[in-house]
C-alpha cells in the first residue's frame, strides 16, 4: 500500500477539512447509521437558519418519563420545576383537575410513540433529539448535519422550494403540529448547519433533482404525508447522486426493480445489481482522479491508477475492519432503512440493488405531474426521470435496454425490463397514482379520479 | 372447422378481426346495443371507436358494414395501420364531400393524431370535441361529463362492461352447439362435449356469466371481447387441439376434474380473465358445511336436484379410504364446481361466494355511505377502542395521519387525528355517462367514488376496496389500510391544512391502526396551548 489507511482516511474524509468525498459530492458521508428523520432535521434546520436554542430538551425528556439513565430524571415532579422548560411544561401538562395524571402519563407514552417511532430520540443534551416533528418550534438537536445532507438537499431545491420548505416547518396547522401544539416551543434560533466544505458547483443532476423535488413540494397534500414523500425521494436521489458521480451531466445509469411482495426474477435482480456495481466503478475512478491530483499537490505524485488500487484495498476490506466510510456505502445505508435497497442483507455476496418502494413511485409521479396538471403518460414519466435522474424500470424497453448496455450493464434481458415496468406499474395503479388506458398503456398523476 | 374455430379462440387466433372471413365472424358476432348506437350515430356524427386490444373495435365495424348498416361512411379500421397525414387526408375529404367517417383507434396513436388535427381547419374542432371527451365519457356526476358533440364522437369500449348476462349467454349460446363437437366417436368421452351439455342450459350459462362476473369485479378487471372468449374456449377445449383432444378422451375417467369450471380454476390457462377465476371465484372455495359434507361422504348433495342428468360420482370419502388422497380432493372440488353450475343449489353456492366479496348491488347510497364510513373508521379504531372513543371519533370519518421515514407499513405506524369528516361533507356518486352513448356501452362500471365534498378529493371504491372496507368492519385484528384510503386522507388533510383553525381542539393517538387509542382536548389559552382531559360529552 502506498499510504497506511489512516492516512487514506485523512485525505479522503474530513478530518483536516473536507476531504475527497465532501468535496466530490458536497457532502459528508463518515456514517452508516444516519437516517431519513436525521436528513429531514438537518434540511428543516438549514431552511429555517438554525434550531431552536432549547436543542428540543422538551420534547426528548416529555418522552423519557420512565427512563433513568445517566442519572435522569423526566417526571413529572423534575419536569415542573426544570429551568427554563419548568414553566412549558406546566402550561403544557397542566396538574388534575384539568388533566388527570392517568392521561397524562397516556399522553406523554403516546407522543412518545408518535414522534419516536424511527428511534431518532435519545438522551437530552447528547445533540440526538431528531423527532418525527413538522414544526420548526418542535425541531432539536442534530448531530448528523456535520454531514451537510440537508445542506446539500437544501442547496439544490433553489429558492422556490427553500421558501416551500420553510413555509412548511412554520405553519402549525397540519395533524402533527396541532396534536403536539402544546409542546411547541418558539426559541431563537442557534447554531445554523455548517457547510461541510465548499460545494461542487451544481450539476445538471442536482439541478433537475431540485427542479423536480420543489414541484412535488408544491402539492396540496398533509405535510406529514409531503414530508415522507420527500425523504423517500430525496434518498433516491442521494443514492443516484453517488452513483453518478464520474457520468456525464452527474447522472447514473442505474435500473431499479420494485420492492413490493413480487418476485423478480434473478435475472432482473442481476442486471439491477450490475448497474449499481457500475455506478460504483465510476465513483471510484473520479474518486482515484481526485486523490492523484491531491496527493500530486502535495508532492506526492501518484497516478490515478494507484490510487484506484488504494480504493480498492480498502473497499476489500470488512466494513467492521475500516474506518473509512465510503459514499456508496453511505447511500445504500440511507437507502436502506427507507426500505430501497433489496436485499435486505447481503450475507450471501450477490450484491445489493435499488428497489422502488410505492412511496417513491408516487413520489416521482407527484414530481413530474403539477397539482392540477392533466396526467401524463406513464412512458413520458419514465422519459423524463431517466432523462433528469439516470433512473431506469424499462417503460421504454429498447430504449432502457440500451442505455444499461451503454453503461456496462451486459446480458439485458428485454423481457425481463417489460415485466419490471409491468410490475412497477402494478404498483402504482395498487397506490393509486396511474392507471391502465384503453390503448394498453397507461398515464400517472396525483389526482386520478 | 367448428371445434378449430372455437380452440382458436383461446390464444385469440379466431378473434382477430383482420384474420376472420365475414361467416366466421357473423358466427361468432354476440349482438350487444352498440351495433344499434353506432349505427343511429353514425347517421348524424363522425364516429371513433377506441378501447383496448382485444375490444372488438374492427370486429364491430366490420360486421356493420357487412351487414350494410355504415352506409358511405368512409371506414378506417385501424389508425396504426395508416400513417396520420393520411388518415387525415381521408377524413378532411371525406367532411368535404359530406361523408361521415368511422374510425378504429388505439388512444395512443389518437391522441397523436388529434395533436395534429389543429393544424387541418376542416378537422381542427373535431379535435377538440374528440380532446374533450377523451377520458371523460364516465364521470362522477353528469355535470363533469362532456357537452355532447356536434362533429364527432367518440366511443370508448374500455368502459364498456361486457361480462353481463345478455352478453354471455348470447356468446354461449352460439358455441353450445354440436358444430363445435368434432363428429368423431371418441368425441362422445371429450371434455368439449361435456362442457356442451354443462354449459347448454339458461341456468347453468346464467351461473357461469355470475362466475365470471364476480371474477372480474374482484379482479377489477376491464373484460375484453378477446379476453372473454378466449374464457370460454379454455372452459370448454382446455386449450387442447383436436388430436390432443382425442387423445384425452380415452383418458377420461369418471368425469370429475374435466368440467369447465374446473379448468378455469387449475390454474393452467392464460389470460386475465382465467386468472381471475382461479383466484377470485372458485365455488368449491365458498364454505358450506352441509353442502360439503353431503359431496364429501355422498358425492352429491342431498337436497335439491341436478338440471339434466343426474352425474355419478364415486364419494371423495371412499378415495379417500380406498388411499387416493389427491383424487378425493379434486373429485370433492370438481363436483362442488358442477353444483355451482348445474344443481339447484347452485345460485346459492354463489351466493355464498359472492357475499364473500361483500358485493352488494343495488345499495342505497345512504346505506352504502354508511358502510364506508364504518369501514374507513374501523381500518384504525377497532371495535373495541371506538366503545370508549368520544363522538367524533366514533360518528364521523377520523382524518388520521401518520409520519415515518422508515420503511413501516402503514399498519406499523403510530397515526394522530384532530379533525374527522362529517357525514354532510361525504357523498356517494356512481359513474355517469354521457346521455347519446344510452345503453350502448352496457351497465355503468361497478364502482363508485366517495368525494368529500369541500376539498373535492375522491376515492375510488372499486370491488377490492369496497371488500376491504366491510371486511374491516367485521373482523378484530391488524388490518392494513388500503393504499388509496391513506391518500385520500392525506389529500383531505392537506385541505383541512390551509383553512383557518383557531382555538380549542382535539386530538386523538393510535399507537397503530387498531391500537391504542389516546385521546385529549387541547385547549388554547392566553400563554399557549395545553392538553386537557376530554369534555364528559364527548
Amino acid at each position: 500500500m502506498l499510504m497506511s489507511e489512516d492516512e487514506l482516511i485523512a485525505l479522503l474524509m474530513d478530518r483536516d477539512g473536507p476531504g475527497v468525498f465532501t468535496r466530490t459530492l458536497g457532502f459528508g458521508t463518515g456514517t452508516h447509521v444516519i437516517k431519513g428523520v436525521h436528513v429531514m432535521n438537518d434540511l428543516a434546520q438549514v431552511a429555517l437558519g438554525g434550531r431552536p436554542s432549547h436543542n428540543g430538551d422538551l420534547l426528548a425528556r416529555v418522552i423519557r418519563e420512565e427512563k433513568r439513565e445517566g442519572g435522569e430524571d423526566n417526571s413529572d415532579s423534575a419536569m415542573r420545576t426544570a429551568s427554563p422548560l419548568g414553566e412549558v411544561y406546566g402550561r403544557a401538562f397542566p396538574p388534575p383537575p384539568a388533566l388527570s395524571v392517568h392521561r397524562r402519563t397516556l399522553l406523554r407514552s403516546a407522543i412518545g410513540e408518535l414522534v419516536h417511532h424511527d428511534g431518532g430520540v435519545y438522551r437530552p443534551g447528547t445533540s440526538m433529539a431528531s423527532g418525527l416533528v413538522t414544526h420548526s418550534g418542535l425541531l432539536g438537536a442534530e448531530g448528523f448535519t456535520r454531514f451537510g445532507v440537508g445542506r446539500y438537499l437544501h442547496d439544490v431545491l433553489g429558492p422556490e422550494g427553500q421558501e416551500r420548505v420553510r413555509a412548511l416547518y412554520s405553519s402549525a396547522t397540519d395533524p402533527y403540529s396541532r396534536a403536539l401544539a402544546p409542546l411547541i416551543w418558539s426559541a431563537e434560533l442557534t447554531e445554523g448547519s455548517k457547510r461541510a466544505g465548499d460545494a461542487p458547483p451544481p450539476s445538471p443532476f442536482d439541478e433537475a433533482l431540485g427542479a423536480r423535488l420543489t414541484t412535488l413540494l408544491t402539492h396540496p397534500l398533509a405535510k406529514p404525508h409531503i414530508l415522507r414523500l420527500f425523504l423517500h425521494v430525496a434518498t433516491l436521489g442521494l443514492f443516484l447522486k453517488v452513483m453518478g458521480v464520474g457520468r456525464a451531466g452527474g447522472r447514473p445509469t442505474i435500473l431499479a426493480t420494485t420492492a413490493a411482495d413480487v418476485s423478480s426474477s434473478r435475472l432482473l435482480r442481476g442486471e439491477a445489481t450490475a448497474s449499481v456495481r457500475a455506478g460504483v466503478a465510476a465513483l471510484d475512478d473520479a474518486l482515484a482522479r481526485t486523490l492523484a491530483a491531491d496527493l500530486t499537490a502535495a508532492d506526492r505524485a501518484t497516478s490515478a491508477d494507484d490510487a484506484t488500487q488504494l480504493l480498492r484495498e480498502v473497499r476489500g476490506k470488512r466494513a467492521s475492519d475500516s474506518k473509512l466510510y465510503l459514499p456508496d456505502k453511505f447511500v445504500v445505508a440511507l437507502a436502506a432503512r427507507a426500505g430501497m435497497i433489496l436485499p435486505r442483507t447481503d450475507r450471501a455476496g450477490w450484491g445489493r440493488h435499488l428497489a422502488l418502494t410505492s412511496d417513491a413511485v408516487e413520489a416521482l409521479t407527484l414530481m413530474y405531474v403539477p397539482p392540477g396538471a392533466r396526467p401524463i403518460a406513464w412512458r413520458a414519466l419514465w422519459d423524463g426521470v431517466a432523462t433528469d435522474l439516470g433512473l431506469y424500470i424499462g417503460a421504454d424497453t429498447y430504449g432502457d435496454a440500451c442505455a444499461l448496455r451503454d453503461a456496462g450493464v451486459t446480458h439485458v434481458h428485454a423481457e425481463e425490463l417489460e415485466r419490471n415496468q409491468a410490475n412497477i406499474l402494478a404498483l402504482a395503479t395498487r397506490r393509486g397514482v396511474a392507471r391502465h388506458l384503453p390503448d394498453g398503456g397507461a398515464e400517472a398523476g396525483g389526482e386520478l379520479l | 372447422m367448428g371445434y378449430e374455430l372455437l380452440q382458436g379462440l383461446y390464444l385469440g387466433a379466431t378473434t382477430n378481426a383482420d384474420l376472420t372471413s365475414e361467416a366466421q365472424r357473423q358466427k361468432l358476432h354476440v349482438r350487444t346495443p352498440l351495433d344499434a348506437l353506432v349505427a343511429r350515430l353514425v347517421m348524424t356524427r363522425d364516429v371513433v371507436i377506441t378501447g383496448n386490444p382485444g375490444d372488438g373495435k374492427s370486429h364491430l365495424v366490420r360486421h356493420l358494414q357487412d351487414r350494410g348498416r355504415l352506409g358511405d361512411a368512409e371506414v378506417i379500421l385501424d389508425l396504426s395501420a395508416s400513417d396520420d397525414e393520411s388518415v387525415l387526408r381521408r377524413w378532411h375529404d371525406a367532411a368535404l364531400a359530406g361523408r361521415r367517417l368511422v374510425l378504429c383507434a388505439n388512444e395512443g396513436p389518437l391522441t397523436q393524431l388529434l395533436a395534429r388535427m389543429a393544424a387541418w381547419p376542416t378537422l381542427s374542432d373535431h379535435g377538440s370535441e374528440l380532446m374533450a371527451q377523451l377520458g371523460r365519457l364516465v364521470a362522477p356526476s353528469p355535470e363533469e361529463l362532456p357537452a355532447e358533440p356536434e362533429r364527432v364522437y367518440l366511443i370508448d369500449l374500455a368502459d364498456r362492461e361486457l361480462v353481463s348476462a345478455a352478453v354471455v349467454t348470447d356468446a354461449l349460446q352460439r358455441v353450445t352447439k354440436p358444430d363445435f363437437v368434432p363428429a368423431a366417436d371418441w368425441a362422445e368421452n371429450s371434455i368439449v362435449h361435456v362442457a356442451n351439455e354443462t354449459l347448454f342450459g339458461d341456468a347453468s350459462q346464467r351461473r357461469f356469466t355470475r362466475v365470471l362476473a364476480m371474477a372480474a369485479r374482484r379482479a377489477n378487471l376491464h373484460v375484453s371481447f378477446r379476453q372473454l372468449w378466449a374464457t370460454i374456449s379454455f372452459a370448454m377445449c382446455g386449450g387442447e387441439t383436436e388430436a390432443q383432444l382425442e387423445r384425452l378422451s380415452f383418458a377420461f375417467g369418471d368425469g370429475t376434474d374435466q368440467y369447465p369450471l374446473d379448468r378455469l380454476t387449475s390454474g393452467l390457462g392464460q389470460g386475465a380473465l382465467i386468472d381471475a377465476v382461479h383466484q377470485h371465484a372458485d365455488p368449491s372455495r365458498a364454505p358450506w358445511p352441509t353442502l360439503d359434507e353431503d359431496i364429501w361422504w355422498e358425492g352429491t348433495p342431498s337436497t335439491g336436484k341436478w338440471e339434466g342428468e343426474a352425474p355419478m360420482f364415486t364419494a371423495p370419502s371412499s378415495l379417500w379410504a380406498s388411499g387416493q388422497q389427491d383424487q378425493a380432493l379434486r373429485t370433492f372440488a370438481s363436483i362442488k364446481r358442477l353444483v355451482a353450475l348445474q344443481h339447484t343449489l347452485g345460485d346459492e353456492l354463489l351466493d355464498l361466494l359472492d357475499g364473500d366479496a361483500g358485493d352488494a348491488p343495488g345499495q342505497s347510497d345512504d346505506a352504502l355511505l354508511n358502510e364506508l364510513m364504518l369501514g374507513l373508521r374501523r381500518l384504525y379504531i377497532s371495535e373495541v377502542e371506538e366503545a370508549a372513543a368520544p363522538t367524533w371519533l366514533r360518528e364521523g370519518v377520523p382524518v388520521w395521519s401518520s409520519l415515518t421515514y422508515g420503511s413501516d407499513a402503514a399498519s406499523a405506524r403510530p397515526h394522530v387525528a384532530t379533525n374527522a369528516i362529517h357525514r354532510d361533507e361525504l357523498r356517494v356518486l356512481r359513474p355517469a355517462r354521457p346521455a347519446w352513448l344510452g345503453d350502448g356501452l352496457g351497465p355503468p362500471p361497478a364502482f363508485t367514488w366517495l368525494r368529500h365534498v369541500p376539498s373535492g378529493a375522491s376515492l375510488r371504491v372499486d370491488a377490492e376496496l369496497a371488500r376491504s372496507l366491510r371486511h374491516a368492519a367485521r373482523v378484530q385484528g391488524p388490518f392494513e389500510p388500503p393504499e388509496p384510503v391513506e391518500r385520500f386522507l392525506a389529500r383531505v388533510a392537506g385541505w383541512l391544512e390551509r383553512q383557518p383553525a383557531e382555538g380549542d381542539a382535539r386530538v386523538a393517538f393510535l399507537s397503530a391502526p387498531r391500537g391504542a387509542l389516546t385521546v385529549a382536548a387541547i385547549r388554547a389559552t392566553p400563554d399557549g396551548a395545553r392538553y386537557e382531559d376530554p369534555d364528559v360529552d364527548e
